[in-house]
């Protein structure tokens, strides 16, 4: 283990990457800065940087920029009542509120640091949590892994949409379009409609900055809200009396992290929901449920903590099965497999180095937040004069850099436009589109591990449900399948007159 | 006469820019579905190539022909989903001029180059987004060069990625 964690070290502590981290940092404070910009968008135009890059440095850009962009959609938030991404929304009444009470600084400080503080414990959890479960996981068949597979992409449609129809709808969008391309097993081509390009399958990258950069570009334009005053007041020491409030606030920092850690660890779940579910839970749970969202403290240090904390535990799952956390992971796995790195409990026994690296990175980014947020909060007023319609055409003009880059092809190109487009009606009509993503990166191996497992049961659908494990993951899986369906029944039964 | 009015207005309101989105992905998925009679069974005798495709296809447009089922019972109870505001005509011509200059900017990035192609569509695209006046085209003509400088830079020179060569770079 020493071994491992010195050849870590040296993986992770180059000027190279600690540059890298640096500027993706910066990158991410300026785009989770700007309301509208989300913090999966700012990772999703790094990713074809990411892709020519060595995978530390690769997954480094990666973690410092979704950090650093999180917590800079608090900073417009506090400022301007706009929260910079959607995370930063559940708490953006409270923070605005307490600035129009002239405690800016206070305000500022606490996202800053809590930010921080809460990715540390998600760090914390993901260094203890992901090594124990590898274990666990390297006695996982085929069986096991499409029951994940399907439990993740139920977990995901059913937490990211509040109509499950059209989340259901969305992810099966994302597993229609895994089978477009060769069939990994059989070597038949499907659904190429005789185009040479269609043969290797959609390239995940285009369809994530399309679905991702794209549509938000469309939607910024299309949008009509008025431009905020930004806030003119003086913003001295962000960290003044910072540890008063956090002795003051020890079990609301204690709880949001834990529930960041659980809800980041579920598939498909994210920063948001860890955001918006620890502030409902915070109110619930307070002595003064009245004062949320007037200018109150408890609900602005659990969630920022929650949405941090969230970012490393989404990695629980990506790196232990595969199965990504949230958006962000979901792109990291398609990086991955790029490299030739198949996460999974294997990585820990082939790669325990990209592994340790990872575990620093997330220390790094952190530690870098406490410095780079300092500063980036005295100079958001600089950020924030940047007019929106000189930034859409430079994302889009980076939009096609990435798109062209991956096959040095227009194809990339004309299929970003597509899904741009697509992910632009798609929101428009209040369809989910996270779901599609997530579905695009699991489809082949849900695929993959159902077939294998039909060819070793020769078609008994009871071996499917025979291990413990397996049965445990199925019983689970069709729980929530049929949970809405009798919880709609029930409800039918209950109201029909007698 | 009311109540055919009436009943005109919920037919009407029955297709909605959402139903006829779901119309469009319930075709699509029947489109695929019928696509899949064109591929191959392939080696494999438990499951052939084309039964998960099969599978994903025919649940999707359940699960589409579910949701149009939804609006259609919802709109009939006299719920559903509020209708979301048009977009006004300028607003509308702005998306509409960007589309078609990043498609013009797409096709001509081969022939022109990518820092010509991109200089181009950066200076039109700002020029057209920003104020109408002379002033501020001179502004997007500085912006948009400075801007496709530096990509240009890391992209082609730093990063070393492919960038389509063309008149002058």
């Amino acid at each position: 283990m020493i071994d491992t964690l010195i050849q870590a070290f040296h993986l992770v502590f180059q000027p190279q990457v600690l540059l890298i981290m640096l500027a993706s940092s910066i990158y991410g404070i300026v785009i989770g800065a700007i309301p509208g910009l989300t913090a999966v968008m700012a990772v999703s135009l790094i990713m074809p940087i990411a892709i020519f890059l060595d995978p530390i440095p690769a997954l480094a850009a990666i973690i410092a920029c979704d950090a650093m962009a999180v917590f800079a959609g608090d900073i417009p938030g506090t400022l301007l009542r706009i929260p910079g991404t959607p995370a930063s929304g559940a708490y953006t009444d409270d923070s605005y509120k307490l600035t129009m009470q002239g405690k800016a600084e206070t305000v500022l400080g606490a996202n800053c640091f809590f930010s921080a503080m809460g990715g540390l414990v998600g760090l914390a959890a993901l260094v203890c949590a992901a090594p124990l479960l590898a274990n666990i996981a390297l006695k996982f068949s085929t069986y096991e892994y499409f029951w994940l597979s399907c439990l993740g992409l139920t977990c995901a449609t059913f937490m990211t949409s509040a109509d499950t129809v059209k989340g259901i709808a969305s992810m099966f969008l994302g597993l229609f379009i895994t089978t477009v391309g060769y069939d990994s097993l059989t070597g038949q081509p499907r659904f190429t409609l005789g185009v040479t390009e269609l043969l290797g399958g959609i390239h995940v990258i285009p369809v994530l900055i399309g679905l991702f950069a794209l549509s938000e570009i469309m939607r910024r334009v299309s949008s009509t809200t008025p431009p905020s005053a930004i806030y003119s007041g003086k913003i001295g020491n962000i960290y003044k009396g910072i540890f008063k409030t956090w002795r003051n606030h020890i079990p609301n920092f204690l709880r949001g992290n834990s529930i960041g850690v659980i809800v980041g660890a579920l598939p498909g779940a994210g920063a948001d929901i860890a955001a918006w579910l620890a502030y409902a839970i915070s109110k619930k749970f307070s002595k003064t449920p009245e004062k949320y969202g007037t200018g109150h403290m408890e609900g602005i240090i659990e969630s920022t903590s929650a949405n941090n904390a969230a970012l490393a535990s989404a990695w629980i799952p990506a790196f232990v099965f595969g199965i990504p956390g949230d958006v962000t992971t979901a792109m990291v796995i398609g990086i991955l497999f790029i490299k030739d790195l198949k996460p999974g409990p294997t990585a820990f026994i082939h790669h325990p180095e990209i592994i340790y690296g990872v575990f620093l990175c997330f220390l790094i980014a952190n530690i870098f937040m406490l410095i780079l947020g300092y500063y980036s909060i005295k100079t958001f007023r600089h950020i924030l004069r940047i007019p929106p319609f000189v930034l859409l055409p430079v994302i889009l003009v980076f939009c096609i850099v990435g798109a062209f880059s991956i096959n040095n092809s227009l194809f990339g190109v004309g299929i970003m436009l597509a899904f741009g487009i697509l992910g632009y009606i798609m929101e428009e009509n209040d369809f989910p589109i996270s779901p599609m993503l997530l579905a695009i990166v699991l489809g082949n191996l849900l695929e993959k591990n159902f077939i294998i497992s039909m060819v070793k049961s020769d078609g008994n659908w009871i071996d499917f449900f025979n291990r413990p494990i397996a049965g445990g993951l199925a019983a689970a899986a069709i729980f929530l399948w049929t949970y809405p369906a009798v919880k709609w029944l029930y409800r039918r039964l209950k109201t029909r007159p007698a | 006469m009311k109540a055919n009015q009436s009943a005109s207005v919920k037919k009407q309101s029955v297709f909605s820019p959402l139903f006829i989105f779901d119309g469009v992905l319930l075709l699509f998925g029947i489109l695929f579905l019928l696509e899949s009679r064109h591929i191959k069974r392939g080696f494999q005798q438990v499951l052939d190539a084309r039964i998960y495709p099969r599978v994903v296809a025919v649940i999707f447009c359940i699960t589409v022909a579910a949701h149009m089922v939804k609006i259609v019972l919802e709109r009939r109870a006299g719920g559903g989903s509020k209708e979301k505001t048009p977009l006004s005509a300028g607003v509308a011509f702005k998306i509409g001029a960007l589309f078609a200059l990043f498609i013009a900017y797409v096709f001509s990035i081969q022939w022109l180059g990518y820092f010509e192609a991109g200089f181009l569509f950066l200076w039109f695209s700002i020029a057209l987004l920003g104020e109408n006046s002379w002033r501020w085209r001179v502004h997007a003509l500085i912006i948009a060069f400075v801007v496709i400088s530096v990509t240009y830079f890391i992209f082609g020179v730093l990063l070393n990625i492919y960038v389509p060569s063309g008149l002058f770079l």
